[in-house]
C-alpha cells in the first residue's frame, strides 16, 4: 500500500523513525504545495529535526523562524532551540538550555531525553542517567531499547537482556523485540533460551490464515535465529553449554531434530534472492545423523 | 613499528565505493560489511573486487552476523571469489579503533585467510574528500589489529593500491550527494526482512 507524502510523514512521526534524508525531501515538497492548515506545524517540526540531522541548518533555521512567530514561549519549540545548539556543536549551551527547561517543569520528557543523548559518547554515564530516567518514566519503550543497546555495546549482555525484558512487558506485541532478545541470549551463549525466544518470534510472525501470509513468509530473521540455535544445541560441544532454562523446560533432542527440519524448510520456502548460497549454508549446517 | 603483511592488494572502484554507499544509506547506524576478492597465493596478490553490505542493526549481537558471514562466503565462492576482509563504518567519531566487534571478526577471518584486513572509515576524512579508510591487519607476531601507516590522503596506504579511476573519492561523494545512488542499496539486514 503506497502512502501519500503526508501519510508517510505522519507514519514516521508516529514510529519515531529516523529517515532524515527522505523526510527533508518529502516535507519540503509537501509544504511547498501548501493547504495543510494547522497540520503544517508538526511537519515543520519534523522537517527541522531531520534537516539538523543531515546538516542542513539553513532549512532548519527557516522552520524555527516560522515556529517562533506562531508559538511564543513554547517548551516544545525550546527543545528545537536546544537541538540547534547541539547541531552547531555547542553542547554546554545545549545542556544549560535543557536543564533550564527542567527547572521550569520536571516532567519535560524531551529535555530529559536530550540530556541523556548528550552523554552518549560516555556510555557508562549515559546508562546511569538512563536508569534514573526509567525509574520515573518506566513505560518509555525507546528508553529501554536504548539501555539494551548501550549494555550490548559494552558487552554486558545479561543486563541488556534484562532491559529487553522490560521492553517486552511494555510492548508485548513487538515480535522484533522478541527476536532481538533471542539474539542477545544467543550472543551470551544461552542457546536454549535463545531458541525459545526465536521460536516465539516466528510464532508471532506466522499466521497462515491471514491475507498477508505470503509477505510474512519472506521474513527470515527469526528462522535463521532458530536454525543457528539448533545447530549449537545439536553440536558435539552442546553438553558444555550453560543455560538459564530449567531442565524440565529445555527443548529435548528429538524435538530439536524436528525443529531443524522445519527451520530449513521455512528458510528455503521464503524464496527470493541468494537461494543457492542459502542452500549451501543450510546443507553444510546439517548435523551428522546420530 | 607497524605490521607489514607480505601480500599486496589492488582495490577496485566498486570495493572502494560500496562501503561508503552503505554508510550513506544508514546514516545514523554503525554499518558492517565484507570485502570479496580473488587471492593469488603463489604471487601473494589479492584483488579486492567487491563489497557485500551486511548489517546495520544491533551490531553488537552475533547471530545474524554469523549467518551473514557464512552466506557471504558461499556467495563469494559462487562467483569464484573469497572473503578477504571486512569494513566498519562507526556511527560516531569515538576514535576508538576498530572496536570490539570488528576486532573479533577480523580475528576469525584471519583464521581462514592469513592476510585478511579490516577497513575503518574515518568520518572526518570522508568529509574532506580524502581516502577515508584506516586499514587494520594482524601481523604474525601479534593477536591485536594494528593500523597501517598512511602517507597520502588521496590513495590507500601501502601495500594497498586503488584502482586507476580518476578522482574516485570525489566522484563517490558526488554520486551520494547529487545522484543519491545509495538509496537503492539493500543490505543483509534488509534481506532478512524481505527476501
Amino acid at each position: 500500500m503506497t502512502l501519500s507524502d503526508v501519510e508517510q510523514l505522519a507514519r514516521w512521526r508516529r514510529l519515531g523513525a529516523r529517515h532524515s534524508e527522505e523526510v527533508v525531501d518529502i516535507a519540503m515538497r509537501v509544504l511547498k504545495k501548501g493547504g495543510l492548515g494547522e497540520d503544517q506545524w508538526a511537519i515543520r517540526e519534523q522537517l527541522a529535526i531531520a534537516a539538523l540531522d543531515i546538516g542542513r541548518s539553513d532549512v532548519a533555521q527557516r522552520q524555527f523562524a516560522r515556529m517562533a512567530i506562531r508559538f511564543k514561549a513554547s517548551p516544545r519549540v525550546d527543545i528545537l532551540v536546544g537541538l540547534q545548539l547541539e547541531a552547531r556543536g555547542e553542547f554546554e549551551k545545549a545542556k544549560e538550555a535543557y536543564s533550564g527547561l527542567l527547572k521550569v517543569s520536571e516532567t519535560n520528557i524531551p529535555a530529559h531525553q536530550r540530556l541523556i543523548a548528550l552523554q552518549l559518547n560516555n556510555p557508562s554515564a549515559a546508562i546511569t542517567s538512563l536508569l534514573s530516567y526509567l525509574d520515573i518514566f518506566y513505560s518509555d519503550p525507546n528508553g529501554w531499547s536504548l539501555l539494551a543497546e548501550l549494555y550490548a555495546d559494552l558487552g554486558l549482555y545479561p543486563q541488556s537482556l534484562t532491559a529487553l525484558g522490560h521492553l517486552l512487558v511494555i510492548q508485548a506485541w513487538d515480535s522484533a523485540a522478541v527476536c532481538r532478545a533471542g539474539e542477545t541470549a544467543y550472543t551470551m551463549g544461552d542457546y536454549q533460551l535463545a531458541l525459545k525466544y526465536f521460536l516465539r518470534a516466528t510464532e508471532m510472525q506466522t499466521d497462515p490464515s491471514s491475507p498477508g501470509a505470503k509477505e510474512e513468509s519472506c521474513r527470515t530473521r527469526s528462522w535463521w535465529g532458530v536454525k543457528l540455535s539448533l545447530r549449537r544445541l545439536m553440536s558435539d560441544a552442546a553438553a558444555e553449554n550453560d543455560t538459564s532454562v530449567p531442565e524440565e523446560m529445555a527443548t529435548k533432542p528429538t524435538l530439536l531434530q524436528a525443529l531443524d527440519a522445519l527451520a530449513t524448510e521455512r528458510l528455503l520456502a521464503a524464496d527470493g534472492k541468494g537461494l543457492s548460497a542459502r542452500r549451501a549454508v543450510l546443507s553444510a549446517s546439517q548435523p551428522a545423523a546420530r | 613499528m607497524s605490521s607489514q603483511p607480505t601480500y599486496t592488494y589492488t582495490v577496485s572502484s566498486a570495493a572502494y565505493a560500496l562501503p561508503l554507499l552503505h554508510a550513506a544509506r544508514y546514516l545514523s547506524h554503525t554499518v558492517i560489511g565484507i570485502l570479496l576478492g580473488k587471492i593469488d597465493r603463489g604471487s601473494k596478490r589479492v584483488s579486492v573486487e567487491d563489497a557485500l553490505p551486511l548489517i546495520h542493526h544491533y551490531t553488537s549481537l552475533s547471530p545474524m552476523m554469523e549467518v551473514a558471514l557464512e552466506l557471504g562466503a558461499a556467495a563469494a565462492s559462487e562467483r569464484g571469489m573469497e572473503v578477504v576482509g571486512l569494513y566498519v563504518v562507526p556511527k560516531d567519531d569515538k576514535n576508538s579503533g576498530l572496536g570490539r566487534v570488528g576486532e573479533r571478526i577480523l580475528g576469525e577471518m584471519k583464521g581462514k585467510f592469513d592476510a585478511s584486513f579490516a577497513w575503518l572509515v574515518d568520518n572526518e576524512k570522508l568529509g574532506e574528500g580524502s581516502v577515508p579508510y584506516t586499514i587494520y591487519t594482524i601481523s604474525q607476531s601479534s593477536t591485536s589489529p594494528q593500523a597501517l601507516p598512511s602517507k597520502s590522503s588521496s590513495s590507500f596506504p601501502s601495500p594497498f593500491t586503488l584502482d586507476s579511476t580518476p578522482n574516485l573519492p570525489a566522484r563517490t561523494l558526488q554520486a551520494i550527494r547529487d545522484e543519491k545512488i545509495h538509496r537503492n542499496l539493500v543490505d543483509f539486514d534488509d534481506h532478512l526482512n524481505d527476501s
